[in-house]
């Protein structure tokens, strides 16, 4: 029943913190693959636990979840891990970098943690090369030996950016990536993320409440409508 | 390899705690290896106090007393032996050597020790180490003496002094004292670190004389002292000594000889293995050492536990690190790992710094503590025991680490890609929340929201509104859009040039605490009627504010006041997102250098110009600061205000100076009415220059529309109007 072109394939799927408060309950959800899909809902409106759940951070309680094309409801936690390492990006709505390490350092961890992601390079070299060059597409190629710490907000969010980008992910999930950035540099972030995305064939899963952001993705939806819980609460 | 290099840099983040938490346990390492090594110290001094003796003997009784009286002078026998059993076993066949000792009497608390030569020459201590004479010779006379190391310190006794020996032990001055018969110092031994240091040592012989007279343990009554002149070394026979020490050729030979002497039938006699017979004794002080040892330990235990304290306080600002961790594929697993790994590489480092101490420390202090104590610590691999404690110090390590690692798996568990921003306040204050929602800036004019712009990286973490008085429309008119308006009103803080220069600004609301004055401490050009080119009754009206002539705003015609400005700027707004500030001096300081560039670039062009062709007429007195930075002169057609009729006197007045500075072309005002200078340069029958921008930036879009644009466009303008 999955499809081979789905990013995300959802059904009947359900979640609760606790008993009696669902937090979560989608009937029906699919994502294409290179799919760019605007997710808007306020705070509150399970959007932390959907990411969860696709990212494979939390484990599915109820109904069928798919993921790029794995049953998460049938991994176990260290599978789920490794299919995040391998085939997904993550971006934070702030705080991305481990301010100790280098933005080189920062963009290759996720090399690091999957064999996937690293497998298609050749060398130590080759990385690097391919490094630079995302960093320079996303801005921020002069500063890839800079300390992370010593980054503006805007700087980091792009490389985030990078760091989710690199290996070349079937999936990139943003959370609220752009909360943190001035309204001028949004939309900018927005665009050269999908810039590199659309390149690499990745699809993104953006998920804000800036709908100012909107116009940018193929597709948007409201949280609200298809997680039943939060149905009628937020029109 | 990855994770550790992760967990190195982590740590090198947090490198005060770190060290601090490495240091600690390398101290409680270097308290427990130190005392170790001390007891070891100890223990070894203490049986080695004798060395290479087989046998000591003497007569039949407890074999620790034994011990204790020959060896460490302590307590007394309670017999003797006498001198024909051991000559008899000096000359036994197994036997190598004997010293006599010989005990009894003391000086001032130190025991007095007959003894023979045997005893320079065999005895021997930690292992191969022979007395020596600091000073002097070994006793020969019959009243010579030879001071151990610590009684000729203690007292401070020289050579050839005299000294009486006490009858008995006691301590401090005797009181049956054999003074009649005093010793000469003719020896001091060089320092042990043994009871040799705390003795006094004499011939056999004259420990015989000074009891020759006396009877039945009494001093010799009146008339029967035998007076120390008369004694001779040959006529004195040696009745009893107290014990003596036996080497034996063959060492094989010693249980066999020891069970001779224990059956010695003429005599009750009792042999005893120096090292059996030290260590028994050790046996009993050793409590003392078992209780240093669990000081130690308690030590290493507080050591361990503020390494746990430090890594697990750190786990709450860590959540940060292990989300993201967790975000590019981390699992539990590892995350727990990592933490492990941590309490173990502190401990390890702790250990090995510890260890380093511990040697450089005996490597110092062992000298010191030998000369000063007699104690000597041997510098030495470690013992098994040793290894023992470290690799039981490690294991702690390691199984500390378990708990802050236990906590992150359930932080991590609850937190999964939720950052909780569990960050101290500033944290939160400068970047959380202050750029979350910028603050907003409004300027009254574009050329001051430009240089906001540039000082702030285009707007980072901050937000610049347009200008209220929009590019390219003329400040004089105040025609304010209602959007300028309400950027003005809505803004949290507002640039203006200041100087009374805004008179609008009073129409508008808000707080005039938000308002910041830009040109602030600047040296800005004043206006006044003996200037010749500058404004005369209504002439100029943003130059008068109340009907006082005041100050010329064109400043942005200046690089050098320009420049001043963005410092101003820089420094108002830098504290405001304290966050941004390194990133904004950046900005700032490329600004600034690049209206240096443009200034020398102006600069280049105006020189085209012949210095006699450097005249400026224009319609409107913008010029002066540009005129002054690079050496024009300025003639304005005086009176003739962008919204001024001009009177026939007035021009008159104008066409007058302009012929007499020599202009050779007059230029058009982006703000001004062309016709009137269409009319002058008629009248003088000069060309007509392009036109200038003097009261504010052309429209963005345009090449006058940056501050830097400005002064090129303008100086192409004038460059193409005045060359020949």
């Amino acid at each position: 029943m999955t499809s081979v072109d789905a990013a995300l394939e959802i059904r009947d799927l359900r979640h609760s913190y606790a008993e009696n408060s669902v937090v979560l309950d989608i009937p029906e959800f699919r994502v294409g693959k290179g799919e760019m899909l605007f997710l808007h809902g306020p705070s509150g409106s399970g959007k932390t636990t959907l990411l969860s759940l696709v990212t494979g951070v939390l484990p599915v309680q109820s109904g069928k979840l798919s993921v790029l094309g794995q049953q998460m409801d049938a991994l176990n936690a260290s599978q789920r891990d490794a299919l995040r390492a391998a085939k997904m990006g993550y971006i934070f709505q702030v705080f991305n970098l481990l301010p100790f390490l280098t933005v080189m350092e920062n963009i290759q961890l996720p090399l690091q943690m999957s064999r996937q992601k690293s497998a298609r390079f050749k060398n130590q070299d080759e990385v690097k090369k391919n490094i630079h060059d995302l960093a320079g597409r996303l801005g921020i190629g002069q500063l890839l030996n800079r300390r992370a710490g010593e980054l503006s907000v805007g700087q980091q969010q792009r490389v985030a950016a990078a760091r989710a980008l690199v290996g070349e992910p079937e999936l990139i999930v943003a959370d609220e990536p752009t909360s943190a950035l001035d309204s001028e540099l949004r939309q900018s972030f927005v665009e050269t993320l999908f810039a590199q995305a659309r390149l690499q064939n990745s699809g993104v899963l953006f998920v804000s409440h800036d709908k100012s952001l909107m116009p940018l993705f193929d597709r948007s939806v409201a949280l609200s409508e298809i997680n039943m819980v939060m149905k009628g609460k937020n029109p | 390899m990855t994770l550790l290099r992760i967990l190195w840099k982590s740590l090198w983040n947090r490198n005060v705690t770190a060290t601090l938490t490495v240091f600690s346990i390398a101290l409680s390492v270097m308290l427990l290896l130190g005392i170790e090594r001390i007891r070891l110290g100890a223990r070894e001094s203490f049986s080695n106090t004798i060395s290479q003796t087989d046998l000591i003997v003497g007569a039949k009784g407890g074999t620790i007393q034994l011990l204790l009286y020959t060896v460490f002078r302590m307590g007394s026998a309670t017999a003797n032996i006498s001198h024909e059993t051991y000559e008899s076993f000096s000359k036994h066949p197994a036997v190598k050597w004997v010293i006599p000792i010989s005990l009894g009497d003391s000086h001032r608390g130190f025991r007095v020790v007959g003894t023979n030569a045997n005893f320079y020459e065999h005895y021997r201590f930690r292992q191969d180490k022979r007395v020596v004479f600091a000073q002097g010779r070994a006793p020969d006379g019959i009243l010579d003496v030879a001071l151990g190391a610590e009684v000729a310190e203690k007292l401070a006794y020289k050579m050839g002094q005299s000294i009486a020996v006490t009858h008995g032990v006691t301590d401090g001055p005797g009181i049956l004292n054999h003074d009649d018969k005093p010793f000469t110092v003719v020896g001091i031994l060089g320092k042990t670190g043994t009871p040799i240091d705390r003795s006094i040592y004499v011939t056999l012989e004259g420990l015989e004389a000074i009891h020759m007279d006396w009877k039945d343990g009494a001093p010799p009554r009146r008339g029967e002292e035998i007076p120390a002149s008369s004694l001779r070394k040959e006529d004195i026979r040696i009745g009893q000594i107290t014990s003596f020490l036996v080497r034996t050729k063959n060492r094989f030979e010693t249980l066999g000889l020891q069970r001779e002497i224990n059956i010695y039938e003429k005599e009750p006699l009792m042999a005893i293995i120096p090292g059996v017979a030290l260590s028994e004794l050790w046996s009993v002080v050793s409590y003392a050492e078992d209780g240093l040892r669990l000081v130690s330990w308690s030590v290493l235990f507080v050591g361990l536990l503020a390494m746990l304290i430090a890594i697990y306080t750190s786990l709450q600002e860590r959540r940060r690190e292990m989300a993201i961790l967790r975000s590019v594929g981390s699992g539990l697993p590892k995350i727990a790992l990592l933490l492990v790994a941590e309490a173990f590489l502190l401990t390890f480092l702790g250990v090995a710094i510890g260890i380093s101490m511990t040697y450089g420390i005996l490597f110092v202090l062992q000298p010191i503590i030998e000369g000063k104590m007699g104690l000597f610590i041997p510098i030495q691999s470690l013992t098994l025991l040793e290894w023992g404690f470290v690799a039981a110090i490690l294991g702690c390590g390691l199984l500390i680490g378990i708990v802050p690692a236990l906590k992150a798996w359930r932080n991590s568990l609850a937190d999964g890609l939720a950052v909780r921003f569990v960050l101290p306040m500033f944290v939160l204050a400068t970047s959380a929340v202050a750029e979350a929602k910028p603050l907003q800036v409004a300027s009254s004019v574009s050329w001051l929201q430009e240089i906001a712009k540039e000082v702030t990286c285009g707007g980072q973490g901050i937000e610049i509104l347009p200008s209220l008085v929009a590019p390219g429309a003329d400040p004089h008119s105040y025609q304010l859009t209602p959007k300028g308006r309400m950027n003005w009103a809505k803004a949290d803080l507002r640039l203006i040039i200041g100087e009374g220069i805004e008179t609008w600004n009073e129409k508008t609301a808000g707080a005039q605490n938000k308002i910041f004055t830009a040109t602030r401490g600047l040296n800005l050009r004043r206006v006044d009627d003996e200037s010749g080119n500058a404004s005369e009754g209504e002439g100029h009206a943003h130059m008068h504010v109340r009907g006082v002539s005041v100050f010329d705003p064109h400043i942005w015609h200046s690089p050098k006041l320009t420049r001043e400005v963005a410092l101003n700027l820089f420094n108002f707004l830098a504290p405001k997102v304290p966050s941004k500030r390194n990133d904004w001096d950046v900005c700032m300081r490329a600004f600034v250098q690049k209206t240096k560039q443009a200034e020398s670039n102006v600069h280049k062009k105006i020189s085209t110009i012949p210095s006699t062709r450097r005249v400026l007429a224009t319609n409107h007195d913008s010029f002066s600061y540009f005129a002054e930075t690079f050496g024009l002169k300025v003639v304005a057609i005086s009176g003739i205000s962008t919204e001024g009729a001009v009177t026939p006197g007035r021009m008159r007045r104008a066409l007058d100076s302009i012929r007499k500075e020599g202009a050779k072309a007059v230029f058009l005002e982006s703000s001004a009415s062309p016709e009137t200078v269409q009319k002058v340069a008629a009248e003088l029958g000069l060309k007509v220059g392009g036109e200038l921008y003097g009261d504010g930036l052309s429209a963005p879009d345009k090449p006058a529309g940056t501050i830097i644009g400005l002064w090129e466009y303008n100086a192409d303008t004038i460059v193409a109007g005045l060359k020949p």
